[in-house]
């Protein structure tokens, strides 16, 4: 994508958060205690200068077609690594910390290329090791212990 | 200045020191990135130690970067590119032990240069906005959001977006006046608001994640090269006008919010050239080449906090996540914080010189490791921290949400980099939206609801009079750029 479409996409964004911010802003309830202002008179200035400079972004790009060199990161591989932290956001209550910790380090390794063997097996094992000594037994962080072995 | 003493505190300098080192070797792995991933470990520690904790790693890092810059020409740092032109060839010429050096000294001159600018110039300043009122201070926060907005990144318009986003993200929580729950949709994980440290892991250390993981490996360097060599006392003499001009540069630069060491370094680098006396030699393995930059890029380590300590508005990244170090403490930078906590603010002064002191030391030694570390295959060390990161993040409060919400906060930063947004004023929207809005709610309250009182506090006026000056400036800058 060119970075114009980019810069027109991004205004588009900035004024369609405008609206839903500021929709939600003037549904804040206004308590006894509350000032003149308003808890939403605040959230609705940012709304207009979000939709203000989303405008005059979509307006300069149209004008005058952005010449900047934009960065073209690799989507499908961000979106892999992901899918992969969410996997363990959602592990890890089950599974628990260190096992979901080991299989989310040993993953990440393949999937950013490490071969498969020993070698990532052992990696995946002194991460887990290492971190949950580190955590929960020197620093005594009460992670999840995985209610599949039936912790909370 | 009892952090001088105090042993506790001279570990953590040197522990921060070690972990920049090792993080700004990385390349992709920034200071404010290396920051950012002790940042969760802050909590559980004292505030001088945990404060002088996350700034030692910003020398550190500094330090760090330059050395694959020089070994193999990829600065781990973006303060260290400039180093590359001179360093790197340097290395070729079988100098890259003589070039560390160089840098590694140049570095020490500049780091404790910015100190002793950070400890003169900080407190008058702290002392004059000691008499703001709460219109002034409201003031104060909309020139910080519009200078950073103009000048973190290319685009006005851009960086105004990313400062209402993160003035978005600040609002969301109880109102600090009414008490009434804004933008939380019923979730009780969000009613005390969602914490700066959450946002800056996220956007910094997540987001760029995110981007490395579809980079290729980086070049390795090689065994041969890992001996640190001094530079001469006679060197050393021909290096100081190289590097006064980094201290000089790096002063101006570190005090000037949005610009950093990325511009230090490389305009001390320029400048080093124009007055030399052998201006050809540059580019071509020159020491001076090597002095000016590092000189430059250590001096805005300390000088980059004289905005954040006096006035409690951040100039850079890494200024910006040890302002959520002070946070993380219940401490606010600015004025008040001379009043408030002293003892803080010379901790901070005490520890940034132990600090280039285990630079000096840690250097001296750490080369080899360093190398080692650097020329692990990338799979496991992007696992390595992407595991530090989760289990981070969970330690600060024991929750899960908040690593979802880190997670989502590393999408938006890939986001806005994929767009061309600069992501500090988001940073800068979200650590300064408590006091821009409660100050200007007090304000008016004051004044029985009359906006007149922003014109008549002639503080007030002044700052917000320069902050439209500067936006206009940085809308006329825009406007010439695309036209």
């Amino acid at each position: 994508m060119s970075a114009t479409a980019r810069d027109i996409a991004l205004g588009i964004a900035a004024l369609a958060l405008a609206g839903a911010y500021a929709a939600l802003a003037r549904t804040i309830p206004v308590s006894l205690l509350a000032d003149a202002v308003g808890p939403g008179g605040v959230p609705l200035a940012i709304a207009v200068v979000m939709a203000a400079a989303g405008a005059v972004l979509i307006l300069r790009s149209l004008l005058r077609p952005g010449q900047e060199v934009l960065p073209n990161p690799a989507h499908g591989r961000a979106a892999g690594l992901l899918a992969l932290l969410v996997g363990y956001v959602l592990a890890v209550p089950v599974l628990g910390y260190p096992l979901s910790l080991g299989v989310l380090a040993g993953a990440v390794a393949f999937y950013a290329g490490a071969p498969r063997g020993f070698a990532l097996a052992g990696f995946a094992a002194a991460t887990a090791a290492l971190f949950w000594f580190g955590f929960v037994r020197v620093m005594g962080i009460p992670f999840p212990a995985g209610t599949l072995f039936g912790g909370l | 200045m009892g952090a001088l003493t105090d042993p506790w505190t001279v570990a953590t300098a040197f522990g921060g020191v070690l972990w920049g080192i090792l993080g700004g070797a990385l390349p992709g792995i920034s200071p404010s990135i290396a920051m950012a991933l002790l940042l969760p470990f802050t909590y559980g520690m004292e505030p001088i130690p945990a404060i002088v904790l996350l700034a030692s790693v910003y020398v550190g890092a500094e330090y760090g970067g330059s050395i694959p810059a020089i070994l193999i020409r990829t600065p781990g740092t973006n303060a260290a590119a400039a180093t590359t032109l001179d360093g790197y060839e340097m290395a070729r010429q079988g100098r890259g032990g003589e070039a560390l050096g160089i840098s590694l000294i140049s570095g020490l001159v500049g780091g404790l240069f910015g100190l002793v600018v950070l400890v003169l110039a900080t407190e008058p300043l702290a002392r004059v906005a000691l008499a703001f009122t709460p219109a002034a201070y409201f003031a104060l926060a909309v020139l910080g959001l519009s200078v950073i907005a103009g000048l973190a990144g290319r685009s006005l318009t851009k960086g105004l977006i990313a400062a209402a986003l993160g003035l978005m993200i600040a609002t969301i929580g109880t109102d600090p006046v009414s008490g009434v729950p804004r933008f939380t949709f019923g979730s009780a994980d969000l009613l005390a608001g969602i914490r700066p440290i959450l946002v800056m892991v996220g956007l910094f250390a997540v987001a760029e994640m995110l981007v490395q993981i579809g980079e290729p490996d980086w070049e390795k360097a090689e065994a041969r090269d890992a001996r640190l060599k001094l530079p001469s006392l006679a060197l050393f003499r021909r290096l100081l006008p190289a590097q006064a001009i980094g201290c000089g540069i790096g002063t101006f630069e570190g005090v000037t919010p949005g610009a950093g060491g990325t511009i230090a370094a490389f305009m001390a680098y320029n400048e080093a050239k124009r007055w030399s006396r052998d201006p050809d030699a540059f580019g071509k393995g020159a020491p001076e080449g090597v002095a000016a930059p590092e000189a430059a890029n250590n001096v805005v380590t300390a000088t980059a906090l004289v905005p954040l300590l006096s006035l409690g508005i951040p100039g850079s990244n890494s200024a910006a996540i040890l302002l959520g170090g002070f946070l993380v403490h219940g401490l606010t930078p600015g004025p008040m914080l001379f009043e408030r906590a002293p003892e803080v603010v010379w901790g901070l002064y005490g520890g940034l010189f132990i600090a280039n002191i285990a630079m000096l030391l840690l250097g001296l030694v750490i080369l080899t490791p360093t190398l080692w570390l650097v020329n692990r295959p990338k799979p496991y060390l992007l696992a390595a921290i992407l595991a530090l990161i989760v289990s981070g993040v969970f330690a600060i409060e024991q929750s899960v949400f908040d690593i979802g919400l880190v997670l989502g906060f590393g999408v938006l930063g890939y986001a806005l980099r994929w767009a061309g947004v600069p992501v500090l004023p988001l940073v800068l929207g979200v650590v300064l939206g408590f006091m821009l809005e409660s100050n200007y709610r007090r304000s008016l309250v004051l004044s029985g609801g009359d906006h007149a009182v922003f014109v008549e506090d002639p503080v007030a006026l002044g700052l917000l009079a320069a902050a439209v000056l500067l936006t206009g400036f940085s809308l006329w800058r825009e406007f010439r750029r695309t036209t």
